[in-house]
């Protein structure tokens, strides 16, 4: 009797850490797939046209998304304390030649104040990870105003992008860079 | 020391429960590998495999096992006893967990608009939870391993010691 309902308990338990792992999987995957619509903010989506709001580059220089009109575009808001973000660098840092070669900057965008928990200063973090694409000026470091990371990310999501077309349309959006890289590069083959 | 030894032998050496540890592993080992995807540790850049970088391929492995092993040994324990599940294989899953699941994912920013909190609120608040957790990830994964080896070891020593008979404590 003892044996049986060991046994059981031994099959219950495995049940049940499978249906958690399902759960956490599934988590997983709706947690990297951004969703629009939520109760913050609507994020921006695909054909909408991108806000025009100012940010600033590490020597204080204002700049604002208007001003790269003419120009394919990538805006990338990323937290300086987030391990995902320092590995979409990585990756940038070993393919930042294919947005070279087309002309598409890349504009690394630390959301406003980190949102709420600083970490390292984005230029420091930026040409850490990915020095030979910060050298190369392919890779922009930037810090994101308030009324950007209000526009651009209404959720406070980490780690999300936007290809803006010339004409100032948002062409393509995903999360996170790192696992979505080959996307974004179709896109930008496909666009320019 | 061979208290536990011999503990973590007589779980083992019953098939239930190495069936049971084998496929807890695996499922678990699933887990650790999609999360530390975006850790701290897989950073250096050297994928093996599945993404990840030896280290945390390495981490990956390690806390599945010892996390499997941590739940095998309370169940055989509450089996035959009176016993209970270690509270610190139950910490430890959620110091290695909660950080790798929640500092750089959608989790805590969608629960706090779930509360009702406003765009604004969000983008100045939610880094105040996801931060620390990002930074402090190594340590809560190094506090994890001390756990989980605690664990083991006093929940096996004792089910070699009281033999069919065993009070877990921790």
């Amino acid at each position: 009797m003892n044996a049986v309902l060991s046994k059981a308990r031994v099959v219950l338990v495995v049940i049940a850490i499978a249906v958690a792992v399902v759960l956490l999987a599934y988590a997983g995957y709706a947690a990297s797939h951004v969703q629009s619509g939520s109760a913050a903010g609507r994020n921006l989506t695909i054909g909408d046209y991108a806000p025009n709001t100012p940010f600033y580059f590490a020597n204080g220089t204002e700049s604002n998304v208007s001003s790269y009109k003419g120009k394919e575009i990538v805006l990338w808001f990323v937290a300086t304390w987030c391990g995902g973000c320092a590995q979409g660098d990585e990756m940038l840092n070993s393919s930042y030649s294919a947005f070279k070669d087309k002309g598409v900057k890349v504009i690394e965008l630390e959301l406003y104040k980190d949102l709420g928990y600083q970490g390292e200063n984005i230029t420091g973090f930026v040409s850490g990870f990915a020095p030979q694409a910060y050298l190369s000026n392919a890779v922009m470091p930037a810090y994101a105003s308030y009324n950007m990371t209000l526009a651009y990310d209404p959720n406070g999501y980490l780690d999300i992008y936007y290809l803006i077309s010339p004409s100032g349309r948002i062409l393509y959006t995903n999360s996170p860079l790192a696992s979505t890289l080959p996307s974004l590069l179709y896109e930008v083959n496909k666009t320019v | 020391m061979f208290a536990a030894i011999d503990g973590i032998k007589k779980v083992l050496s019953t098939k239930p429960y190495a069936v049971a540890f084998v496929i807890i592993s695996i499922l678990i080992f699933i887990v650790y590998s999609v999360l530390l995807q975006s850790s701290a540790l897989n950073l250096s850049g050297h994928k093996l495999v599945l993404g990840l970088d030896p280290a945390a391929l390495i981490a990956s492995m390690a806390l599945s096992t010892m996390l499997s092993l941590s739940i095998v040994l309370s169940i055989f324990a509450t089996s035959r006893s009176r016993g209970h599940v270690s509270k610190m294989g139950i910490g430890a899953a959620v110091t290695s967990i909660a950080p790798l699941a929640l500092c750089c994912s959608t989790i805590i920013p969608s629960v706090l608009a779930a509360i009702g909190m406003s765009a604004s609120a969000i983008i100045s608040t939610a880094g105040y939870i996801q931060g620390p957790l990002a930074v402090y990830e190594p340590v809560l994964l190094a506090v994890s391993f001390v756990l989980l080896a605690l664990s083991i070891y006093i929940t096996s020593r004792s089910i070699a010691k009281s033999g069919e008979c065993c009070v877990v404590k921790g």
